[in-house]
């Protein structure tokens, strides 16, 4: 194999892995930044966080459900890695938390471990299950030491007429689970004293 | 155990001073003691079909709602519904097969609902803060 086609075939296996679709617009999933309190995280002096990047441990990478209407993969515009980190920033930027990259106080390590939307069909409504997982370690950032190991899990269940089904019920049961695993996590007593116990280092 | 467990969850979140668990409305004194109540509902709770197949994959599930009301005016502060619905997939034989299993798999929903609840009520809290 020539090595203009290796690397042709490892950027193919690089799109599938992020689980969106070029060519498809996907679901816009996202966490609604108006939605976003300052809670319990924010009772934490300010740390220097840094979000190092989420790695997607999902057993299937190419999609997030299967439509039942057209038998069609359903995917997301942008890769959930990027989905939840864009979230975990948003909720720590709004807890006062500065986001940092390279000298950090805590770093967090984030896996999606599950993505998923179910359907099941009615005789007059569709039922959406959406399912996210999100495992999270802590470490202090200076010594490396692990504080904290969670696992966080959003699932929003939401019937809807089966005529008015689609693009946009998806999405929401999707944006609303994304918005259990956050809101789980920023009133999170165990991660709330870890974020307390690893000290500050910037003024 | 969707009462014990919202109790629970936010005594743990320190958000609170105090929280008592009461089966019925308070009154006299015992009601004039009290910041606020909050009243629970489940409407509906249960197994409920989450994913198509062969076989169909079955789930416990609890809606639950929650009104939190200031006793001295009555104002309604805040307000929720959740659906919750239990992580784990499951044949309906699972179910239908082990009275047990299914008793434990429901409790734990309820419990989940609990939780579920009084997260959201404290966030919501820190919002007003």
């Amino acid at each position: 194999m020539s090595a203009g086609r290796r690397v042709a075939m490892l950027s193919l296996a690089a799109l599938l892995a992020g689980g969106c679709a070029a060519g498809t617009a996907g679901l816009d999933v996202r966490y609604p930044q108006a939605g976003v309190n300052r809670a319990m995280l924010g009772t934490v002096a300010p740390r220097a966080v840094e979000i190092v990047p989420v790695v997607d441990r999902r057993v299937d990478p190419t999609r997030i459900g299967t439509s039942p209407k057209t038998g069609q993969d359903i995917v997301t515009a942008r890769p959930v890695t990027e989905v939840v980190r864009e979230a975990l920033a948003l909720e720590l930027a709004k807890n006062g938390h500065a986001l940092v990259a390279g000298r950090r106080d805590v770093a967090l390590a984030a896996s999606v471990e599950e993505f998923w939307l179910d359907t099941v069909v009615g005789h007059s409504t569709t039922q959406y299950v959406g399912k996210i997982a999100v495992a999270l370690a802590v470490t202090d950032g200076r010594t490396g030491d692990a504080v904290l190991a969670r696992r966080y899990i959003g699932i929003k269940r939401r019937a809807t007429e089966t005529d008015s089904a689609g693009e946009d019920a998806e999405r929401k049961v999707m944006d609303a689970a994304l918005a259990r695993v956050m809101h789980d996590l920023a009133t999170d007593p165990e991660l709330v004293r870890a974020l307390a116990a690893v000290p500050a280092t910037r003024p | 155990m969707v009462a014990d467990a919202f109790a629970r969850t936010l005594q743990a979140s320190t958000e609170f001073d105090e929280i008592r668990v009461v089966e019925r409305e308070p009154f006299g004194d015992d009601r004039r003691r009290l910041d606020a109540i909050i009243r629970l509902t489940v409407p509906a709770w249960g197994l409920v079909r989450v994913r198509e197949g062969e076989p169909d994959l079955i789930s416990g599930f609890a809606d639950v709602r929650a009104q939190l009301v200031v006793r001295s005016t009555g104002v309604v502060l805040w307000e929720a519904g959740e659906d919750v619905t239990d992580p784990e997939r499951l044949p309906l034989a699972s179910f239908t097969g082990d009275k047990q299993f299914t008793r434990h798999h429901l409790v734990e929903v309820l419990e989940r609902a609990g939780q579920r609840l009084a997260n959201e009520l404290v966030y919501a809290r820190s919002a007003g803060r």
